[in-house]
């Protein structure tokens, strides 16, 4: 039985994270700790943490918002007994800034986050400095997951040859066993032509896991024609590792799948450590 | 279906290794790879056995080269047919280079290596563990477990806890390779210094992720020095056990294996063990 982690954006409710993590306890059960986050955006609340060591200023949650993060609560509760999750709420919420997210994480297997913000900011100056900051700050898997969830129906695995990127097949394969019967495509995407890096090995390893797999190289060439056939191709999730030590930056920046998550607003899933 | 490499040295194969891989694929429902590590800088003979009289002999060099082959084959075929008996889905794969860069490498693309304990992959006897080992354990890309020179059937788990982010990393990982249901017991076991209290560590955390991992699961804090208190602790344990640590992060040996604890597991428990590292 995994322990998950349900972190909300600010006083929003996601009802996307929230439908993830129901169709997960359907095939296994789960626990399910909501985790509300007060704060307006995560961007703010990483940032305490490197100011831990300086007296800081944590905004306090004003009334209006104190009353949608305990309707948010609420509304979490009662739909966890209507879904029949077993569940945890911190309720001390104002606590749960940084290291209480650290913490919490460390013991726990996976991190829901229902973030819209994640998918608007994709593609823009500083497209994921928080997601940046979110990822050096949890000690387990995190899946982004949009809105609008639809459950997936394929995936997409993100690899560039790097130790990250095999490190989130292995645990993709772990936490998230029902996706990994569903048709799989794992990816080579670089902007220099070459081969796929130890293809032979990659492969041995991810048709372990994936029975339906199939491997490509996608080349520049293949940027417009990849867009497309995503559109046809709905329900993908996607799997990357976080791209080495030049962090996701490379993932989204550079390459042409940042315009296909942020497009179709796919969820995925990222493992580092 | 996971998989599996276990690692041989073809010119001094281990049964305990092949035996351990295989309970373990059983229960791990893997494809269990047997990786030789045919490197090519390993020999069973040394520069000396060479000298004649007349120098190196050519004919000594190709005996001796000979020799080995067939030693390696035969060691190919005892796994092959172990394998085959136990009915699993196995492969069998060859490595001619340096085997302590093959094995990290192939761990990279694998969900756990086994290896005992006392390979070398030279002539020389070495303390355990053996400079290899302590390589191999610094840069493993996949948990790993170190399996001693007897072969018992593992019936006892232990979890080796000290609230550090190491040992909770390696009992996750312990629980995504093994099926929560393939071991009726199991225990967590801290070792906390004597002017410690006896509480665990992050007590409500562990526990609660433990106890939706395992239904039966027993806490034990014990104090005093690790090693002592281990061996005391299992002195009348009946069970064949398996320990579960995090131990070797990058570039620091940790407090469990700085002391001689890996060693006294495994050689006076005849215990393996499961080592994971983030």
């Amino acid at each position: 039985m995994k322990k998950i982690i349900l972190a909300f954006d600010g006083t929003h409710f996601s009802n996307g994270a929230f439908e993830f993590a129901k169709h997960l306890n359907e095939k296994n059960k789960i626990l399910l700790t909501g985790a509300f986050l007060p704060q307006v955006n995560y961007a703010n609340l990483w940032s305490y943490a490197d100011s831990m060591s300086s007296p800081i200023f944590i905004p306090l949650v004003e009334g209006e918002e104190t009353i949608a993060v305990a309707k948010n609560i609420e509304k979490f509760e009662s739909l966890c007994k209507r879904n029949d999750i077993e569940y945890r709420v911190h309720k001390d919420f104002s606590d749960f800034a940084l290291p209480g997210l650290k913490k919490e994480t460390r013991f726990a297997d996976l991190l829901i986050l229902g973030s819209e913000s994640f998918y608007e900011n994709l593609g823009t100056n500083e497209p994921n400095e928080y997601l940046k900051d979110a990822l050096k700050n949890v000690e387990c898997p995190v899946i982004v997951v949009p809105e609008d969830f639809i459950i997936p129906k394929q995936n997409i695995i993100a690899y560039d040859g790097s130790e990250m990127s095999v490190y989130s097949i292995k645990q993709f394969a772990y936490l998230l066993p029902e996706f990994t019967t569903n048709k799989t495509i794992l990816a080579y995407a670089n902007e220099v032509d070459e081969q796929i890096p130890d293809q032979l090995y990659v492969e041995e390893l991810a048709a372990r896991h994936f029975p339906d797999l199939t491997i490509t190289k996608l080349d520049f060439s293949a940027k417009k024609y990849f867009n497309t056939w995503m559109g046809d191709k709905k329900n993908t999730l996607l799997i990357s590792g976080s791209f080495g030590k030049s962090g996701i930056k490379s993932l989204f920046h550079k390459s042409f799948i940042t315009e296909t998550i942020k497009e179709h607003k796919t969820p995925i899933f990222i493992a580092h450590h | 279906m996971k998989k599996i490499i276990a690692a041989f040295d073809g010119l001094r194969y281990s049964d305990s290794t092949q035996d351990y891989a295989i309970e373990i694929s059983n229960i791990t429902k893997s494809h269990l790879f047997g990786i030789f590590l045919d490197d090519s800088t390993r020999t069973s003979y040394t520069i000396y056995d060479l000298l004649g009289k007349e120098g190196v002999s050519e004919n000594k060099l190709k005996k001796l080269i000979g020799n080995d082959d067939e030693t390696r084959k035969k060691s190919v075929e005892l796994f092959k047919q172990a394998c085959q008996d136990a009915q699993l889905n196995f492969s069998i794969q060859h490595d001619k280079n340096i085997a302590y860069k093959e094995i990290i490498h192939e761990s990279l693309y694998s969900d756990l290596l086994i290896l005992n304990s006392k390979e070398t992959f030279t002539n020389y006897d070495e303390k355990s563990p053996s400079r290899f080992i302590k390589n191999i354990l610094e840069d493993i890309q996949c948990p790993v477990i170190l399996v001693p020179e007897k072969f018992n059937v593992i019936e006892k788990i232990i979890l080796l806890y000290d609230g550090t982010p190491a040992s909770i990393f390696a009992i996750k990982m312990f629980n995504y390779i093994f099926p929560e249901t393939s071991f009726k017991n199991i225990e967590l076991l801290s070792i906390k210094k004597m002017e410690d209290n006896l509480h665990i560590a992050d007590n409500s955390y562990i526990k609660s992720l433990l106890k939706h991992y395992y239904k039966n699961i027993t806490y034990t804090v014990l104090k005093g020095i690790a090693e002592e208190e281990i061996i005391h602790h299992l002195k009348d344990e009946k069970l064949n056990s398996m320990f579960v640590l995090g131990a070797y992060q990058r570039g620091i040996l940790s407090r469990w294996l700085k002391i001689s604890l890996a060693d006294i597991l495994m050689n006076e428990l005849n215990s393996p063990l499961f080592i994971a590292h983030k």
